[in-house]
């Protein structure tokens, strides 16, 4: 069986049909993986990054993935990890820059200015409110947003949060619950509420 | 599940996928081209040919022993010449590392015959149990020290 019901392809035969192959499957899973990356580490630059290595490793091992329905799966778990590897690496710098802007003393989410629109608590348009959610989602601190991502996008339990980060129960949830009241608030700011999203 | 936590993954769950950027694909395709490209000799060792990984380990296990008896052919080739003629800049570096390997060489061998081989395997044994020690030490550092909550990567 292969990764999708419609695909039809035969197993390749030479290294051209085994690209094509894989460029296939790197279509199929490259904005799923790029998003991952994206949201968990909060930058596009790196997150292209992290897209890239993870497909780089898929290719070494594309003969086990490509009929594997497991593979996005695996693709998630491999961009997840890599992208902590790459906070951690970089986290030291990124800790420098982030000292110069003013914070609140629990290291909660900055003050951020988002491009406002002349309909600023009208009706927002989907594709615009969309691009509000990750922008509010990248100002974010680290500790903040790795945890709600991993938590409403991953589906990943409070329990596995911890464990994966290392750190207690009680912290993530914290976390995740001063994530949400953050993000809450930037996006009240932006006039999107319960009661508009419902509508 | 609360209000807020209803809301949060409401609008979230929303979001649709981010789009890769445009010349994502052409960019992996073209390092793949350029991997592909490169001997495999300058690849991982995971990608070199099975017989190439199957003859490593034996050639690396030989270069030692092969390494101090190359040594000593050049010690002994070197002396021979040092009492022929005069010796220029280059044969005298030469002859001390050549001098060097038959020190080492002459060391092994002392190593070899004077002491009991339990005693080697057992210092072996021993080096090994050390760096095992100092490894885990150091893992165990590492994850306490650089990976604690107040360290967590985010």
């Amino acid at each position: 069986m292969h990764l999708s019901d419609d695909d039809t392809v035969q197993s390749p035969t030479t290294e051209g049909d085994r690209n094509a192959e894989f460029t296939k499957f790197m279509r199929k899973y490259q904005d799923m993986v790029y998003s991952t990356a994206a949201r968990l580490s909060g930058n596009d630059a790196q997150a292209e990054d992290i897209a890239q290595e993870v497909f780089l490793r898929a290719h070494a091992r594309f003969e086990e993935l490509r009929d594997n329905p497991r593979a996005a799966g695996w693709l998630k778990t491999v961009a997840t990890n890599l992208t902590f590897t790459h906070l951690t690496r970089y986290r030291k710098r990124w800790v420098f820059f982030s000292q110069l802007q003013s914070r609140d003393e629990d290291g909660d989410a900055p003050e951020h200015e988002f491009p406002a629109t002349a309909s600023v608590t009208d009706e927002v348009q989907d594709d615009e409110r969309h691009e509000f959610v990750e922008a509010a989602l990248r100002a974010l601190p680290d500790h903040q947003r790795v945890p709600l991502v991993l938590f409403h996008f991953e589906d990943m339990p409070y329990e596995e949060i911890a464990s994966k980060l290392r750190v207690s129960l009680p912290k993530v949830k914290t976390d995740i619950h001063r994530a949400r009241q953050a993000l809450a608030g930037i996006l009240a700011r932006r006039g999107i509420t319960a009661t508009q999203l419902e509508s | 599940m609360t209000p807020l936590e209803h809301f949060i993954d409401a609008i979230l769950r929303k979001q649709p996928l981010r789009r890769a950027p445009a010349g994502f694909e052409s960019r992996v395709l073209r390092l793949l081209a350029q991997q592909a490209a490169r001997p495999w000799w300058l690849q991982g060792f995971s990608r070199w040919p099975r017989s190439a990984q199957l003859l490593f380990l034996p050639l690396a296990v030989c270069f030692v022993p092969l390494l101090f008896r190359a040594a000593g052919s050049l010690t002994a080739l070197l002396q021979s010449a040092r009492t022929s003629a005069p010796l220029s800049a280059a044969q005298s570096a030469a002859s001390t590392v050549g001098s060097l390997g038959h020190a080492a060489q002459t060391l092994g061998e002392l190593v070899m015959r004077e002491i009991p081989s339990v005693w080697i395997y057992g210092g072996v044994g021993l080096a090994a149990l050390l760096y095992a020690a100092l490894f885990g030490l150091c893992a165990a550092a590492f994850r306490t020290l650089v990976l604690t909550p107040q360290h967590a990567p985010y």
